[in-house]
This record gives structure tokens, sequence and C-alpha cells, in this order.
């Protein structure tokens, strides 16, 4: 799994600092670092700009996996410089944000926006593949999610805005749909396309979504 | 109206259907006007819902406005902005309002309009839609709750008979008519010959083809929608035959190709269905799909339906050409290539009203058409034997 990240604007971090004059950095040395957003030389870059601002950095810190306990840990190692900040600008998903958040008191302001739960194709391309729906169907979609892969999220096959195996809001995007037909008909599985799909349970788990592993 | 659509679908006669575009705002009076022309000349008046995913006054209330004139209103509903419960709420509205026609749409793309930012719903597609329709038809919601009074409409759905490939689109036509759509609306189609294709392929099944017809006023527009308008091909030659027009007669050309396109449908639709057998029903699918059968081919529906297939004729979707001049008579311009998502689906019912009485593809010579417009922009047009 990789939480895909994009950097905000540097006015919106501003704005999200009024009023706090030291900050403490924290980066992310797994998706964030992966996507260039969040890493060590991300993290340098931004403690110059903050300063370009103004602003006193008192420190930083990029934690191996910002989401996971280690990061309570991590953050007590650096107590001091982060004792001394107003606030902590943290460079990782939400859910890094998250974490740093339930282990301290202070502050945390996210840098980035956690665009989506996404795979690396290419280099340096990435592409949402689940939504985290409740209710898997890849088995009837040959692999391929339509609720993410397809525009609408249609369950029951393409709709008319699709062309030449293209979306109908983007020239360069596949019609998830055309994608699973030939896949299925590569397998000799087309049968599952003519499945009907039913409505699909929007309350799997109804918000908040929690579970506990017994 | 005399009958309702459902009863005209029945009938056996040759069923035309026309679409207006409710207006951006409260200013319905053009709205009005259009129904007032059409509601009389046709059997169904479409009323699209934020077509393109532009925000607009919604189809329930332009469907109300055709049932206080007098006129049989087909209700498009889109799955793009209401969850279920929104959706099954409005069926019920329309019902007790006299709308017993739906039109089952998954709807148009949020980026595409006009409101780039909005949430897309598409909590439903319009298989499901047809379905859910049905299960309120036996008195049960969605949630299988009793509903105090259960609804009754002729639904329908739409198919893209161009699309490419084809075979996704067929198969998801063949779960709307499983799903109990009625009737089939389709995308315009300029190309006869594969739609008389698809016609063999589509007439096995219990449903009504309503064929999509939209008006071309210039080579320059059936070019724009060639490349931008998934679905829609329009053949090199009717580019040429447009494109040759004396500077000023596009428009009346398009309107000859139009009324052409209507005559050479409603002759096909008169010939007799001829029962076919599994194998033939096979061979003729696999002529239309252009690829061999093996598994994933449609299923043979039977050959033993009793009621006499017909196509029946959309008129849709004609280009709202507007106008760079007020009180300009007989001249169109296409002033901006966006305007295809500003149709103003009006013309069509009066190359209909012509051919009913003429079924010949020239004979439409021998009347003249005679095009208006006024300061709105909005096209107003009468038929006059010349």
């Amino acid at each position: 799994m990789k939480s895909i990240t994009r950097q905000k604007s540097l006015e919106e971090i501003e704005q999200q600092l009024e009023g706090l004059e030291r900050v403490y950095i924290v980066g992310c040395g797994t998706c964030a670092t992966m996507t260039k957003t969040g890493g060590r030389d991300e993290v340098l870059d931004m403690k110059e700009r903050l300063q370009g601002l103004g602003k006193m950095v008192t420190g930083w810190t990029v934690i191996p996996t910002a989401c996971d306990e280690m990061t309570e840990a991590s953050l007590k190692e650096n107590e001091g410089a982060i004792q001394s900040a107003d606030c902590l600008l943290v460079m990782s998903c939400a859910l890094g944000v998250q974490r740093v958040g339930s282990y301290n008191h202070k502050p945390v302001i996210p840098a980035l926006d956690t665009l989506f739960i996404g795979v690396e194709d290419g280099l340096g391309y990435f592409h949402e593949v689940c939504d985290q729906c409740g209710r898997c169907v890849l088995g009837y979609t040959a692999g391929i999610c339509p609720l993410t892969a397809c525009h609408k999220g249609l369950l029951n096959g393409p709709c008319g805005g699709t062309n030449n195996g293209k979306c109908e809001i983007d020239k360069e995007k596949d019609c998830a749909w055309t994608l699973i037909y030939q896949r299925l008909k590569e397998q000799g599985r087309l049968d599952l396309m003519r499945k009907y799909q039913p409505i699909r349970n929007s309350q799997v788990i109804p918000r908040p979504r929690v579970t506990r592993i017994s | 109206m005399a009958k309702s659509f459902r009863e005209a679908l029945s009938s056996g006669e040759f069923v035309i259907t026309s679409e207006i575009g409710p207006p951006k705002g409260t200013n319905i009076e053009n709205m009005r006007h259009h129904i007032d022309i059409l509601k009389d000349k046709v059997d169904a008046i479409n009323v699209t819902d934020h077509q393109s995913s532009v925000m607009r006054f919604p189809s329930i209330g332009g469907c109300l406005e055709i049932k206080e004139r007098g006129g049989e209103p087909i209700l498009q509903m889109p799955c793009r902005d209401r969850n279920q419960m929104a959706l099954q709420a409005e069926l019920l509205l329309a019902y007790t309002r006299g709308i017993r026609n739906v039109l089952c749409l998954t709807g148009d793309a949020i980026p595409v309009g006009d409101h780039k930012e909005a949430k897309g719903v598409f909590e439903l597609d319009s298989v499901q839609l047809l379905r859910a329709i049905r299960q309120m038809e036996s008195g049960k919601d969605l949630g299988g709750n009793d509903l105090d009074g259960a609804v009754e409409f002729c639904a329908g759905a739409i198919v893209t008979p161009e699309a490419n490939p084809i075979e996704p689109q067929l198969i998801k036509f063949e779960k709307k008519v499983e799903a109990g759509a009625e009737f089939i609306q389709t995308q315009a189609i300029y190309d006869l010959d594969n739609f008389s294709k698809f016609m063999e392929y589509a007439r096995q099944f219990p449903v009504k083809i309503l064929a999509g017809i939209v008006l071309l006023v210039s080579a320059r527009m059936a070019k724009y929608m060639n490349e931008n308008v998934p679905g829609i091909f329009v053949p090199e030659n009717l580019i040429d035959e447009l494109a040759s027009a004396p500077k000023g007669e596009a428009l009346s050309k398009g309107i000859e190709i139009a009324g052409r396109m209507i005559a050479a449908l409603k002759e096909n639709s008169r010939r007799p269905h001829d029962r076919c057998t599994e194998r033939e029903f096979n061979l003729r699918w696999g002529a239309y799909n252009g690829h061999r059968q093996g598994r994933g081919s449609p299923r043979y529906p039977g050959g033993g339906r009793n009621k006499r297939p017909q196509i029946v004729l959309k008129l849709s979707q004609v280009w709202n050409a507007e106008y760079n001049s007020c009180a300009h008579r007989g001249k169109v311009h296409l002033l901006r290539e966006r305007s295809y998502y500003r149709s103003l689906r009006l013309l069509g019912f009066a190359y209909s009203e012509y051919l009913g009485a003429t079924p010949g593809a020239y004979a439409l010579r021998s009347r003249l058409l005679v095009f208006h417009c006024d300061r709105s922009g909005i096209l107003d047009l009468s038929c006059e034997a010349e």
C-alpha cells in the first residue's frame, strides 16, 4: 500500500502556520519519501523555505514509517527540539499526521495533501487501485477495480461516454470497463460481465470505520 | 395526448419522440413555448436532466409542465446526482403527478459540466435503476419495505450502436433488457448500414428501439462530433455532402440528410419480423460484432416472440445553432464548438410531420421549412407546404 501525497503550496502552509513562529518538521521515510513529497531532501528544502518566511525551525526528523507506533519513540528522542517549538509541520500522509498528533499535544500542521491509495506503474507514475469499499468485486472484474478505475464507479459495464477504450473525462485515461472486457475475454470469462451486480452496500462498516481483530 | 407512450410503443405505428432541455434559471417561458409546439406532434417528449452535467431546471419540472399542458413526458433520470433514497422519492413524486415514462441513465461525468468540483453520486447505475423501478412496481422499496401505493412506469434506457469496442455496450444493452427496459433510445446515428446491422441484432430482443436523429448543420459540426463526441460517427460521404452545399445552404442540406435518414429508418421499420433460429441469431450477431462467436456472445432470446418489432424514431438533440444576429431568417451560424452541449432539440418534429405524410426519401424538397430566431437565440420553426 502506498499513500500518494502532494505538497501543499507554500502559501497554504504559511496560512496554516499563522501565529506559529517556531516549527519542528517531521518527514516520513516510506510513502512520502518514495513520492518525493516528505523525505529527507524535501524536509531540508522545507526547512530553508520556512526560514525564508522568517520562521524559526527548532529541528527536524524523518521517521521511518510515520503511521506506525514507532513514531512515539522517534518523537521522544527529539523531545527537546519539539518542546521548544510552537507546532509540528508533518510532511507525511494524513495517517502520519494523525499518528504524530496522537503522541503530542502541540498543534500538528499537514504539509501534504493525501490523494489516494495507489501503486507505482512506471517511474513516478502512480495510479489509484483501491477505494477500500468493503465489498471487493475483483473476482468478477478480472482483477481490475471498477470502483476506482472507472470514473463513475460503475458495476454493470461501461457508460456511453467511453470511446476507443478511453474515458469521457480524459482521453489519456483508460476506460476501466474496456480493460475489464478485454481481460475477461482473454480469460474466456466474459459471462462474468453479463452477471448482474447489485447496488453496493455503502454502509459495510458505518463511518467512522473501526474493526477489532479477535 | 390521445394515447400513452407505452400504448404508442405497442401500437405497431411509427413512434416519434422529441427532447427538450430546460433552462438555466427560472425563466421557463421558452421551454413552455417548445412544449406547446411539440406536444401534439410527437408521441412523447424527453426532458433532459442537467445534461452534460450542466446544472439546470430539473427534468421533473419540465415533465410536470408537459403534463399540465396536455403532453406525454419522458422523465430522464441520471444516477449522477441522487442516491437511492432521492431517486426513489422522485419516482414516487413523478408517479403521483401522472408521469409514466422514465429513461434510466448513468449520467454524464461531473468534470465535463459546469460544476467541476461537485460530488458525483453514481450510487446506482442505469441497470440497477431499471431494476429498482421494477422492484418499486412490486410494492417494495430498495430497503425491502412496503410502499403504501406502488408505482408503474414505462421504463427505458439508452445504447450507443457506434461505440468502439461495441461488445461491452451490447452486453450492457442485454443487461438493460433483462432488467426490464421496454424501450431503448440510441445515441445519434448517421451510418444507416451499421444501424441496420445493429437492428438485426437488437430486433431479437423484446424491446423497442428509438433511433436518435441529430440534425447536422455543417461539415464542421460533423467533424467536431466525430472527433469529440463518444459514440458518434458521421460517415465521410455525409461530411462531403454538407461541405459541397452552397454557402448558407448547409443547414438545408443537413435537413435533407436527416429527412432521408428518417425515411430510410421508417422503411426499414416496416420490414416484417423474421423469427430466426439460434444459429441465424449468432451469425447475425457475429456479423455485427465483427468477430467470431465464442463464450461471451449474447444469449439467444428465443425465436417465438409474437410482438412485431419496430424501429421507432427518436428525434432529439437537434443542434442548437446559435445566432450572431437576430431576426435572421433561414441562416444559421454555429458560434461555439461547445454548442453541442447546448442543443435545443426542437427541429425534428417538422421532418417527422412531413415524412409522416410522405415516406419517399427525396420528397422532402416539396415542403419548405421556415426558420425563425429571436433575440434569445432560440429557434422557432414552422413547416409549410410549398
